[in-house]
């Protein structure tokens, strides 16, 4: 558990709804997610993502509209949360000053 | 194009998953991810990706699965059964007793049958062991009209040499006295077969412990060495790892023991010997010649087809080798070989034999089946009754919206619970069962009823049935309607209390059907297992003694010093009080038989028997002379060309004509001998195949003969004047006497086995079926017959007594105690038997007919024994 902070998966995940232009379902960002990585993404990892990221509150979830291409079935659509978006910008700034520091070869 | 869809299996895993309300938009998730895969990389690799993602969803069930799950969903099963159980635990916990006797009666139900069902697995299910049986054959020799399980050593050592497709080793058992140390006191007497260094190796790929016999250990003088088979170990060397390099003595001689058989592996036959013993040490246990190419023994021969070769065509060409080397010997009994049989040696049984354990099999099945069914129908009618004092809580349940579906399955959950406790307890009773019954049944000490995996199955089976069996009935009688009219007070029909009554009336219908049944089987079954104790082996084995001395190595007794011995022995066995005749002879009654001739008869295999006698035979068995005269001292002395043969033969190939005068060669095609005599029917060789054809001849060697006494009382008191009388002849040499009646024993244990599962398979129900008849008031006792009710228990008891009666000291009512009752006449003899045998002579009751019944084997007494008698 990783509390409020985002782990890997959950990073990937919530870079892919906000990449794929909301609001967004499970099948797109899991496709989205596995050209991005390059490795075997399962949906059953998506929706436990999606729902962790959705119980911290990084990302809200709504039932769209039922479509004939799914059968008739309803989708459940996915938006990233100002709070999801700035963790993200965080967690990305941090990266980079780190990168920098270790280009420049400074130490803390 | 035609449209993809996903694979069914995979669907059907997504129904059982509890996903709640977000099924549906998973499914149309994952469908849509099969169809784009599809598209992008093709169905295979979609179908491959849905599997995937099928399991991820289980993998991560906690975060895809709704809070509550809806009714319908296929995950229910698998969320609420969880809590089906514990609330099953519960409710039954709220009363004991109806539990307790549904899981007693279930679980002795179970016992019982899985007990039955464990000895039946022992003695008809185990395999022999050998690998790939498909190319591993016994070796026959065929005739026109039958075939011989024997060869000569000789014949064989030729076949061996000459077969290039399949690969030939041969065997011979005997029985051999055994001990741990030199000079044991005590020691006894098991089977053991002398097999070629190549016969298990051909068989079966690995010892368990150490290494098998090898060709380098079949040679004449190599250090003495045997394999041990895993019974043998378990049960007589404790198990030892390190058995291996143990030494045995083997008639006196020591043996190290170099590995131990695999625990299925009982080679050609379905009861495994003590031990396999190199065959070049035959001459070193039992003395005699050594078994060199000349030898002319009987041996049995089995062989191993050669990869890539027909089974036929390798009959073929070895028929036709045998046929050449058959027309060089002088040995074998005249008639031209027609070839050879191949007969699959992982089938211990013959065909008829195999007929017959499948009618067993399936009698005892639908037996076990029957009791089954009265079990269930006892449980049903409990939980019935239990069913119905909860029909306010059950109403309750479907007034809030309980489906009916759901009411039974909670219902079923019950009587599973149940089910499957009773099994457990039904675990116990086999453990505790299996032994008296084996005890019971007389089973060969290598007789191996230790569950397995098919016991196992079988137990769980029947409990699973068992349980939901019983929980039927009950439960589609609990989603009736007027479950409901509780919950409406008084307003119910009045009519409605008698339902269930007429519902298990029905019951007891089935309960008596099954009852009727299982009591005509048990009439049926009682009367198999006395004749298959009471077969009549046409004369006394009761009081005949068989002599078998053990010639060590270090003897001198060739064939001119074993006729000194014999001569000796049998003259001071003569003079003895007590002896009635003495004779020689190669086989004693049911002490093995190695010289046979099969003959086809219709559609029916029979063996016929030679038996290579002294004259004295026909008098110290008792075989009355029904035509012509047996053969004299004098024949004997001179090998003489002449035979006696048995009635029956006589019937068969004579049935107009007179035998006497003519030659043998019209049976068995031995040309020379000529039939000076017909003798009466007797059973001598093998019980299972109820052959009485035999064949008699003057003895020719004196070597491998064995001294068999006719006692005028019983037989065991004369065991020590005539161990004494023959043992200081060699003091050296060990002698095993025997009753041949013991012999008789062994050879009825498998008939008897059978017999008696049967037999108590039952008398088990039908005492427990009269039992629940009582109870129910379809059967009445035999005291109160009539139509007059029986009078309560305590009703002849006066209830006032004068003072002068209180002065008198109240009559003795003591009841019988639980074992007497168990033992009591009133109880099968199988359960009387089974406490008598438990609780020993501590059990003060009238056994009735539990005596020992001598009667097995007795058969027919000749006349001069029924003389005897008077």
């Amino acid at each position: 558990m990783k509390g409020d902070r985002l782990g890997e998966f959950e990073e990937f995940t919530l870079l892919a709804v906000r990449a794929l232009g909301e609001p967004t379902y499970a099948v797109p960002v899991q496709q989205y997610v596995e050209d991005s990585t390059g490795r075997n993404v399962s949906i059953g990892a998506v929706y436990a993502a999606l729902a962790r990221l959705e119980d911290k509150g990084f990302v809200r979830s709504t039932m769209g509209e039922a479509t004939a291409r799914r059968g008739g079935k309803a989708k459940r659509l996915f938006q990233v949360t100002a709070l999801g978006l700035r963790t993200a910008r965080d967690l990305h700034r941090v990266r980079e000053k780190m990168w920098e520091a270790i280009a420049e070869g400074r130490r803390p | 194009m035609t449209r993809q869809s996903p694979p069914v299996l995979a669907r059907f895993l997504l129904r059982l998953w509890p996903l709640g309300e977000r099924r549906s938009e998973i499914e149309a998730d994952l469908f849509e991810l099969f169809a784009t895969r599809c598209e992008r990389r093709g169905v295979r690799y979609a179908t491959w990706r849905y599997y995937g993602d099928v399991l991820s969803l289980w993998r991560h069930r906690g975060r895809t699965r709704s809070a509550e799950s809806h009714a319908g969903d296929g995950g229910r099963l698998l969320s609420t059964a969880g809590r089906d159980v514990v609330y099953a635990a519960r409710l039954l916990r709220r009363s004991p007793g109806v539990v307790a006797v549904t899981i007693v009666g279930l679980g002795l139900a179970i016992g019982v049958g899985t007990s039955v069902f464990s000895l039946l697995n022992a003695v008809a299910f185990r395999g022999t062991g050998v690998d790939d049986p498909s190319t591993a054959v016994r070796v026959f020799r065929g005739y026109k009209n039958g075939s011989s399980t024997s060869w000569t050593y000789a014949d064989y050592a030729q076949l061996r040499d000459a077969s290039s497709r399949v690969a030939l080793e041969a065997y011979l058992r005997d029985a051999v006295w055994i001990a741990d140390r030199p000079h044991a006191e005590s020691i006894e007497s098991v089977s053991a077969w002398f097999v070629t260094g190549g016969y298990l190796p051909t068989l079966t790929k690995s010892a368990a412990l150490g290494r098998f016999l090898t060709p380098a250990d079949d040679v004449i003088g190599a250090p003495p060495a045997i394999v041990v088979s895993h019974r043998f170990w378990v049960r007589r060397l404790d198990s030892d790892p390190a058995v291996v390099g143990r030494t045995l003595w083997l008639n006196g001689v020591a043996f190290t023991i170099v590995g131990v058989s695999q625990r299925q592996f009982s080679g050609t036959t379905d009861v495994p010997p003590a031990f396999w013993v190199p065959i070049s040490s035959y001459h070193v246990v039992y003395g005699g010649r050594p078994f060199d190419r000349a030898a002319r023994a009987g041996v049995s021969v089995v062989g191993r087809i050669q990869p890539g070769v027909e089974a036929k065509q390798a009959e073929t060409e070895l028929g036709a080798i045998a046929v050449g080397i058959a027309a060089t010997l002088t040995d074998s009994t005249g008639e031209l070989l027609a070839g050879v049989r191949f007969v699959p040696a992982g089938d211990a049984r013959s065909r008829s034999e195999n007929r017959t354990m499948a009618l067993v099999v399936a009698i005892v099945l639908v037996v076990i089946g029957l009791l089954l069914l009265l079990a269930c129908v006892n449980v049903a009618n409990l939980l019935l009754a239990s069913a119905w004092s909860r029909q306010r809580e059950i109403g309750l349940q479907l007034a809030l919206g309980a489906s009916r579906g759901r009411l039974v399955r909670q219902l079923l959950t019950e009587s599973l619970s149940l089910g499957l406790v009773g099994g457990a307890v039904g675990l116990v009773f086999t453990v505790w069962l299996v032994p008296i019954l084996a005890v019971i049944a007389r089973a060969p000490l290598e007789f191996d009823a230790t569950p397995d995996f098919r016991v196992y199955l079988f137990l769980t089976a029947v409990s699973i049935a068992a349980g939901l069996g019983a929980g039927l009935a009950p439960a589609r009688h609990a989603i009736r309607d007027e479950f409901i009219a509780p919950l409406k007070g008084a307003g119910g029909r009045a009519d409605q209390a008698a339902r269930p009554r007429r519902f298990r009336s029905g019951l007891i219908g089935v309960q008596a059907a099954a009852s009727l049944v299982l009591l005509v089987l048990a009439a049926l079954l009682t009367r198999g297992m006395v004749r298959a104790t009471q077969v009549d082996v046409g004369f006394d084995a009761d009081r005949l003694l068989t002599v078998s001395p053990a010639f060590g190595r270090d003897s001198t007794y060739d064939a001119a010093g074993t006729k000194a011995y014999w001569d000796l022995a049998l003259e001071r066995v003569r003079a003895l009080p007590g002896v009635r005749g003495v004779s020689l002879a190669h086989y004693p009654p049911f002490g093995g038989a190695h010289s046979v001739t099969i003959r086809q008869r219709a559609n029916n295999r029979y063996s016929i028997y030679h038996h290579p006698t002294q004259a004295e035979y026909f008098a110290t068995i008792g075989l009355r002379v029904v035509r012509g005269r047996t053969y004299t001292p004098q024949e004997v002395a001179e090998r003489a060309k002449v035979a006696v043969i048995s009635e029956a033969l006589a019937r068969e190939y004579f049935p107009q004509g007179d035998p006497i005068g003519q030659s043998l060669q019209r049976i068995t095609k031995d040309s020379g001998y000529q039939i000076i005599g017909v003798v009466s029917d007797a059973i001598t060789a093998r019980l299972r195949e109820l052959s009485a054809a035999n064949i008699y001849k003057p003895m020719e060697d004196i070597e491998v003969a064995r001294m068999i006494i006719r006692a005028h009382g019983r037989p065991e008191s004369l065991t020590p004047s005539v161990r004494n009388a023959i043992q200081p002849i060699d003091p050296r040499i060990r002698l095993d006497i025997t009753s041949v009646n013991e012999g008789l024993q062994e050879e009825l244990a498998e008939p008897r086995t059978l017999a008696t599962l049967a037999g108590a398979c039952g008398h088990l129900p039908r005492a427990r079926g009269r039992g629940d008849l009582r109870r129910d008031g379809l059967c009445s006792r035999p005291a109160h017959a009539g139509d007059q009710p029986a009078p309560r228990a305590r009703s002849d008891r006066p209830r006032y007594r004068t003072p002068a009666a209180r002065r008198q000291p109240a009559p003795c009512r003591r009841r019988p105690g639980v074992r007497g009752r168990l033992c009591g006449p009133g109880q099968p003899a199988v359960l009387r038997c089974a406490v008598w045998r438990r609780f020993g002579g501590s059990c003060r009751v009238r056994y009735g007919n539990l005596r020992p019944a001598r009667r097995v084997g007795c058969g027919r007494p000749p006349p001069h024994a029924t003389r005897d008698a008077r």
